[in-house]
């Protein structure tokens, strides 16, 4: 909170014990701002004093991986889930709301778990998130996804391709209505 | 070992140590961290997420105020005042320790 100052580790401690976690002993990742990350294979310190510290390599890499799981996970996204979304495209809750088409009071009572998120806001997010990221996997994941819906109304070819007319009207080409369709 | 004495170190320039945190971010294998420096978090104040740190130091930033040296751990300071990502201002502490390359990130709300 404002005015609470927690200085920094300021002890004359000059020795530190070092942990590897392991898969029975993983890091909590509670500061990404989920409660439910753990980390396998980082460095953990802790001075003599018991502050700690986490090494953390490639962090970017590894939010962009997080929130690409999160994306494509199958069960509904919480608010907290959302809200790192959100914090990984650097955009404010207003603008986040406006994109997503949420009041900014709805997008703030989802995020602090006051409000579930509805199946088609849950989607819209997740798809916003795929295509403002440009996460190539989530990109990939949404072309397949959207070739699949256009497959299931597209007809099948004609045996002769129909007749494709192109107009040149003051120096500019247009196709005419209804060409090649 | 506590060093009192010698030779004090120039503190880095805001830009020099914008490179050193931004290459450290992206730094993904330990072999590459032999070129760069090692990037420990220690803990952020309540609310603030990762997210909002990497949000922070990579946007526009600037020194709070000077770096300060600690001679008990022989390494500079470096108070750095940003933004979260919903624009609330934080201090990023960073403490950069030459000997071990390494820096120590801890972030807390401002003094009022």
């Amino acid at each position: 909170m404002a005015g609470e100052i927690r200085e920094m580790h300021e002890c004359s401690s000059t020795t530190r014990q070092e942990f590897i976690a392991t898969i029975e002993k993983p890091y909590h990742y509670a500061d990404c701002g989920l409660p439910n990350i753990y980390l396998v294979g980082v460095r953990q310190f802790q001075c003599e004093c018991g502050e700690k510290a986490v090494e953390i390599p490639a962090i970017k890499q590894l939010m962009a991986l997080i929130a690409r799981h999160l994306a494509m996970k199958n069960a509904s996204l919480t608010g907290l889930e959302i809200k790192f979304l959100r914090k990984q495209l650097g955009q404010r809750a207003n603008d986040f709301a406006e994109h997503v088409k949420l009041q900014p009071e709805t997008l703030s009572r989802i995020e602090n778990g006051k409000q579930s998120v509805g199946e088609k806001t849950d989607v819209y997010i997740r798809i916003y998130y795929a295509l403002e990221s440009k996460d190539p996997v989530l990109m990939d994941a949404l072309k397949s996804a959207l070739d699949r819906v256009l497959s299931a109304h597209r007809t099948k070819a004609p045996k002769k391709p129909p007749k494709t007319v192109a107009t040149i009207e003051h120096d500019k080409w247009a196709m005419a209505a209804n060409a090649g369709r | 070992m506590v060093q009192e004495k010698g030779v004090v170190p120039d503190p880095l320039t805001e830009e020099q140590l914008r490179k050193l945190v931004l290459d450290a971010m992206n730094t993904s294998t330990y072999a590459e961290t032999l070129e760069t420096y090692h990037a420990l978090y220690g803990h952020m104040d309540r609310d603030i997420t990762h997210g909002d740190v990497i949000h922070g130091l990579q946007g526009p930033w600037q020194f709070e105020r000077p770096p300060h040296f600690n001679r008990d751990h022989w390494q500079w300071k470096y108070y750095i005042s940003t933004e979260t990502v919903d624009g609330d201002v934080i201090t990023v502490v960073i403490a950069v320790d030459g000997w071990r390359r390494e820096f120590v990130v801890v972030t807390r709300w401002p003094e009022k």
